[in-house]
């Protein structure tokens, strides 16, 4: 089982989210900001942070700067998701990301990624 | 952003009035009066839904109970049994509470997924209130909906009571995609229906009220005619559509110019059903119907009448070349009969008889004028010619001012018929007022209506003492002339 980091500040998403990882096989660990997240993913090293990138407090670019900054957490896959468009300069700062996701995503892509994730861990 | 699909409701007149249809992964609130139907509605859209494969989840409040709202459907046409517990599940809302309003939204996510079904209908989702227990829980469960289905690939119709403009539902009625409002109240002595579409994101919908009826079919809806967008009309060539009366076609240049409105005012009991039916069965043939709407007299009293002058409507109707729709003139809603009409026309061409046009303008008020330009529009692109009559005061001359009534639009060509009263014997008159795209003969006619059919005189042959009397008694022959008594 692994530990699956899901950053969303929109708490119907992130329930949908808690309920496909946990239908995986995985645990879920749920935060409405980068702030939040930040916090979790040093407490619990997750596998794998799946997070929106228009958050408050701290979005999902600068949660995937300060990933990308810490040499604990460097290395933990992240994928983005996203319902905007993402200009070029921003793409640059997410280049150290596993993939971006459009929303809304396809339930079967998610299952996918958590289901190639089984097959690591 | 992803453009979502349009949706097809198979609901007569609904995808009109939706500019489309329905967006695929949408939240629908259906919010009326009770006894509006919606429950009817979601459920005919969530059968033919599961008709075509889909699956669908029903979730009732606890006040309806599954088993009330089964009863319920079981008398309409598309209630399937085969299909629930196959296609459509139901659960009652109590279902999903677990005493923690918060873990309701789970409930019904993960309820969803379980049963992977593409439409969910929540019926009675003002009884959800006191379930969930707050107004701002009964928001958060339509916000849930409104966020998570596109993700789970869900079209969810929620009907709850009330009015779809209250201000009280502002909230509601801001998370969700689409909003229609079902009006069902009384009208004077009759019952009306009525939907708007108050909202449609992404869609141009038809603006305004329009009429529904339910019946075992279930919901069809009748477009407000002036809404729709106005068809094209082509320039055509113009024929002339005859009488097949010779000698009043030839005060009409050979007939009523094909394409156009013609109002046929007159006195009562001067011949005026009589002469469109004339014209009616003139231009019938199987392969290009005339359309005759009558909102007095029924199929079988027009029948009678056509015979006492030597018309055979009876055989016209059996052939199909006349097509009569017949309108009880105490009880109709207009925009049925006039989507009816435009519902008969089959072909190019057509002849449209609209017999006591004088009800319809009536029942549709204010509405009357431009109610009938959109139908006049509408008859235009299809290259009909109709006939409306219309009765007028007896006795009055054949003065008749139509610069501001709602007729107006209907008015082509105008055809008036009154009496006069001559050396002691009512004499019929006939006098054309105006025609458009041909040249007319203003001269007055005397009318015979004899068992063979209707008589035009010529002038010569006017009973003497006839123009005489008109004169005296002040009926001029065209608008504007003097003042008639």
């Amino acid at each position: 089982m692994a530990i699956i980091l899901l950053v969303d500040d929109e708490h119907d998403i992130l329930e949908l989210l808690e309920l496909i990882v946990e239908e995986c096989g995985h645990q879920a660990l749920s935060a409405r900001n980068g702030e939040v997240a930040m916090e979790l993913a040093r407490q619990y090293a997750p596998s794998l942070v799946l997070t929106d990138l228009m958050m408050p407090v701290m979005d999902g670019y600068e949660l995937v700067a300060a990933l990308q900054a810490d040499p604990a957490l460097r290395a933990t896959p992240t994928v983005v998701m996203t319902a905007g468009s993402i200009t070029p300069e921003r793409r640059i700062t997410l280049e150290g990301v596993q993939s971006v996701i459009t929303k809304p995503f396809m339930i079967a892509d998610i299952e996918a990624l958590l289901g190639g994730l089984e097959k690591e861990a | 952003m992803i453009k979502r699909e349009v949706l097809p409701t198979l609901v007569p007149g609904l995808d009109l009035i939706l500019g489309g249809g329905l967006t695929a992964s949408a939240v629908v609130l259906l919010v009326g009066t009770p006894g509006a139907g919606k429950t009817v509605l979601a459920s005919q859209l969530l059968f033919q839904m599961a008709h075509n494969g889909a699956r669908g989840l029903i979730v009732t409040n606890a006040s309806e109970g599954t088993g009330k709202l089964l009863a319920h459907l079981d008398s309409l046409d598309f209630f399937d049994e085969a299909l629930i517990g196959n296609k459509i599940m139901l659960l009652p809302f109590s279902a999903l509470l677990s005493g923690d309003s918060e873990a309701t939204e789970p409930a019904i996510i993960a309820t969803i997924r379980r049963l992977d079904v593409q439409w969910l209908m929540v019926d009675g989702f003002q009884g959800a209130a006191g379930l969930l227990g707050s107004t701002n829980a009964v928001r958060r469960f339509l916000g849930t909906l409104a966020n998570i289905s596109s993700y789970l690939n869900v079209t969810c119709l929620v009907t709850m009571e009330g009015h779809g403009r209250d201000p009280q539902i502002a909230a509601e009625l801001t998370v969700v995609d689409t909003v229609l409002g079902l009006e069902y109240g009384v009208e004077g002595w009759d019952h009306m229906r009525r939907i708007e579409v108050i909202k449609n994101r992404g869609s141009s919908h038809l603006h305004g009220l329009h009429t529904y009826a339910i019946d075992a079919q279930g919901f069809t809806i009748f477009p407000r005619l002036e809404s729709l967008p106005r068809p094209l009309v082509q320039a055509q060539a113009r024929g002339q559509a005859g009488f097949g009366l010779p000698e009043l076609d030839a005060l009409i240049a050979g007939g009523l110019t094909t394409g156009t409105a013609t109002v046929l005012a007159g006195a009562p009991g001067t011949g005026k059903t009589t002469l469109a039916l004339h014209w009616a069965l003139a231009g019938a043939r199987p392969e290009q119907p005339t359309i005759l709407v009558s909102f007095g007299e029924d199929a079988e009293q027009l029948q009678r009448k056509a015979k006492t002058f030597g018309l055979d409507l009876d055989a016209a109707s059996a052939t199909g070349s006349v097509v009569v729709l017949h309108v009880t003139a105490s009880d109709f809603t207009p925009d049925i009969v006039t989507a009816s009409v435009l519902a008969a026309l089959t072909t190019s061409g057509q002849r449209v008889v609209v017999d006591g046009v004088g009800v319809l303008v009536q029942v549709l008020g204010a509405r009357a004028r431009t109610h009938l330009t959109a139908l006049a529009i509408h008859l235009a692109s299809r290259r009909a010619t109709s006939l409306y009559t219309l009765e007028i005061e007896p006795f009055v001359g054949f003065r008749l001012d139509t610069r501001y009534s709602p007729i107006q639009p209907i008015a082509d060509n105008l055809l008036v018929m009154q009496y006069t009263l001559a050396l002691g014997t009512l004499h019929y008159m006939l006098a054309v007022l105006k025609t458009r795209f041909s040249p007319y003969d203003p001269t007055l006619r005397e009318l015979l209506l004899r068992p063979t059919g209707i008589k035009v005189l010529a002038p010569q042959e006017t009973a003497p003492g006839v123009f005489e009397s008109i004169a005296e008694s002040g009926g001029g022959i065209s608008p504007g002339n003097r003042r008639t008594v």
